[in-house]
């Protein structure tokens, strides 16, 4: 180890300035003490990628972001898009590239996380955080002005099919609907919700951001089979490495990021880790739950988008809904909202082949080409993450996903069909690498099934709290970045009752 | 004359066959993805893709397309992404044609007569080995791909300057930073899909006057 120096120590280190790591560094800088003398905590939030600061003015944006966030195409948004899962390495994390659609955790979903692993997380007991997200992220729906003429085709056609379409909840600050932003691309004008604000608060309440560092590992030392958290090891842009001490770590780097740091500190399965192996888990790594989905897509003759910018995130219904919740497909017209990209446009399956024909299509196929998604929200395969090698894990063509995506591509062509579709792609979707990763260290009662408690505390190393996407004990109907969002103001909430609170 | 010599160059690279004559007279070096072997002595792999895009996305006056872009060097750009095809296949390619139409190689053929070659490729007529007519629906459907994606990606003006730093360089005057790498003057993929990019800022100016007007109902 080069150029090694200490600093510290700090009563929390927090790992991972994204989602999870900012909503909760947040709430414990503003209303946390130290719980034994009633100080002032000392907190540190570190970050691999860039901060580009600047506070929020949505509708705007401010030049730091305004200026690298091109709102081009997903492949020149940047150089902060690193290819999936790591989509958005910077402050602010996932909530700088994601969909806004903001579904709320349902009743179903409490239940799912509550049967999975034996969590408390009742419905009841997420009232407030629900609503700290709901208040943060402006969650409502879309005026209808904004729908495409394919959202309102849309909706009536599955009503006329005697489905159930509710609108797709989103989230958005003073938004122009330029219509980039559902594509994976940053928002130049701040319109996009993020956790930036609360990094803002975090911040103005003390804590000290460090970006562009590399955490190598948490320092773990052994109390026989267990372990106690003591710091981390980083690695500064220029070579620095440096020894960070405090008296808990939070980790929070996402449903990969997490489980390949814990496999880098020596805690995970012995079976990967090998002599290396600090803490024994094998749950480290594993549940890995996504959501894999797939799309059909259609021509017509008519728009149905508009022909500059788009408005929202459109309709979503389930087709059935077994009283178990599980296996529930999702449908929705996402991909009526926003304009087409010419590239993808001309590459689809509907295209002609090539020549005059191709070339005519692609004059008005930004409007008239679009697609239904559906997605297995609620999927009974699980896969794993190799926290050495980073590689996932997935069954994609386990039949069960299968037999629901060919049945959900079935149903999807039906309703373009009604909705008065020209040509409609006939193959048989493959299931798309479906996202939404969550349960790679999940939260559980049972040490043996899970990575951390309830209370996001690990069940092997002392002074370790984890909390983001891989505590999820199940995925979630509500997709992934709200669950992750009220998980993390929940976590907060129970990190600051049980750690710094005085007396 | 020993049998084996009687195998024409393109007989040869039709069924692939590395083991025995490429031994005898190939000076091809391999590279990667590519399987050793001889190639018609002219072999111009580049021009091979220049037609290809041509009869993807044809140009006529006044209806820019693929050939436009040539002084922009486009076949170099789609050369970049398709390596994994081979020579050999790209040979194959090209010389197949001739069974067909008169002796004439892909690259020898009319703008007609290369989209009817296409054709019969994806439509699987007239060419009855299976293994010839698997590698050339592979050229075909690798070099479509890769040539719809940079023109409609609206090469060459797909990408923004951009300093050390990854911060886009904009003229001194941009007060607003508005990043659209497309210009006026050349007919691009965009242009002809009719996408317009990033907004202006005076388009931005006018959508949150109409954002005003809308109500947003929180939950």
């Amino acid at each position: 180890m080069q150029n090694q120096s200490q600093s510290g120590p700090y009563d929390l280190i927090i790992v991972g300035a994204g989602t999870a790591g900012s909503i909760i560094a947040a709430r414990l800088a503003e209303h946390g003490v130290r719980a034994r003398d009633g100080e002032p905590l000392k907190i540190v939030m570190l970050e691999a990628g860039p901060y580009l600061k600047g506070k929020l003015n949505p509708g705007y944006g401010v030049p730091s972001r305004r200026s690298r966030f091109t709102n081009v195409s997903h492949n020149e948004s940047g150089r902060w898009v690193w290819p999936w899962p790591e989509a958005a390495k910077m402050v602010g994390g996932c909530t700088m590239h994601w969909g806004n659609n903001g579904y709320l955790p349902y009743e179903m979903d409490y239940i799912h996380w509550m049967d999975e692993s034996g969590v408390d997380w009742s419905q009841d007991k997420f009232k407030d955080s629900v609503q700290e997200i709901v208040d943060e992220y402006d969650i409502g729906d879309v005026p209808e002005e904004m729908w495409s003429p394919g959202n309102r085709l849309f909706k009536k056609t599955v009503e006329s099919m005697g489905h159930n379409p509710r609108y797709v909840p989103t989230g958005r600050k003073n938004c122009i609907y330029c219509g980039l932003c559902g594509r994976g691309n940053f928002c130049r004008y701040d319109s996009k919700p993020n956790v930036l604000g609360y990094v803002w608060r975090a911040e103005q309440a003390g804590v000290e951001l460090i970006p562009e560092v590399e955490v190598e590992k948490v320092i773990i030392d052994r109390r026989g089979e267990k372990g106690i958290a003591r710091g981390v090891v980083l690695r500064q842009q220029d070579g620095t490495v440096r020894e960070l001490r405090a008296d808990k770590v939070l980790v929070s780097c996402g449903a990969y990021g997490t489980p390949i740091l814990l496999g880098r500190s020596g805690y995970g399965p012995r079976e990967q880790l090998g002599d290396k192996t600090l803490v024994h888990n094998p749950n480290v790594g594993n549940n890995l739950e996504i959501q894999p989905g797939n799309d059909v897509w259609a021509e017509y003759d008519f728009d149905v988008k508009r022909e500059r910018g788009a408005g929202n995130y459109g309709h979503y219904f389930w087709p059935e809904f077994p009283a178990d919740g599980n296996n529930v497909v999702g449908i929705r017209d996402t991909i009526m909202s926003f304009p087409t990209y010419p590239q993808v446009a001309a590459v689809r399956g509907l295209a002609p082949r090539f020549g005059q024909a191709h070339k005519d299509y692609m004059r008005t196929a930004v409007r008239r080409v679009g697609g239904i998604r559906s997605s297995i929200l609620t999927p009974l395969v699980k896969g794993s993450i190799n926290i050495i090698t980073g590689a996932t894990s997935y069954p994609y063509s386990d039949p069960r996903n299968v037999k629901r995506l060919h049945w959900s591509a079935e149903i999807m062509r039906e309703i373009h069909r009604k909705m008065g579709a020209k040509k409609i792609e006939q193959h048989d979707p493959p299931s798309y690498g479906g996202g939404h990763p969550t349960g790679t260290c999940r939260a559980g009662s049972d040490p043996k099934e899970s990575v951390v408690n309830p209370h996001f505390e690990s069940h092997d190393v002392e002074n370790l709290l984890i909390c983001d996407g891989s505590v999820i004990p199940r995925a979630c109907l509500s997709h992934k970045c709200i669950p992750v969002s009220t998980i993390s103001a929940f976590a907060g909430r129970r990190i600051l009752a049980d750690h710094y609170t005085r007396g | 004359m020993p049998k084996k010599e009687k195998v024409s160059r393109r007989k040869f690279i039709k069924h692939g066959s590395v083991s025995t004559v490429a031994v005898a007279i190939s000076q091809v070096t391999p590279s990667l993805g590519q399987t050793t072997g001889t190639l018609p002595s002219n072999y111009d792999r580049a021009l091979i893709f220049a037609k290809l895009g041509d009869t993807l996305i044809p140009s006529s006056p006044g209806d820019p397309g693929y050939k436009t872009l040539e002084p922009y060097n486009i076949t170099a750009e789609i050369m970049k992404g398709v390596a994994s095809i081979s020579d050999q296949d790209m040979a194959l390619f090209n010389s197949e044609s001739a069974d067909h139409f008169g002796g004439k190689t892909f690259v020898e053929l009319s703008e007609a007569q290369r989209a009817e070659y296409l054709n019969m490729i994806v439509d699987e007529v007239n060419i009855s080995d299976s293994r010839v007519l698997g590698r050339l629906k592979s050229v075909y459907s690798l070099v479509r791909l890769r040539v719809f994606i940079v023109f409609y990606q609206n090469y060459p003006q797909h990408t923004i300057m951009r300093d050390a730093e990854g911060v886009p360089i904009l003229p001194p005057d941009d007060e607003h930073q508005i990043t659209n790498p497309n210009q006026p003057g050349l007919v691009t993929g965009w242009d002809i899909a009719g996408w317009r990019g990033p907004m202006t800022w005076e388009e931005e100016e006018e959508r949150r006057e109409m954002s005003k007007k809308l109500k947003w109902k929180q939950y």
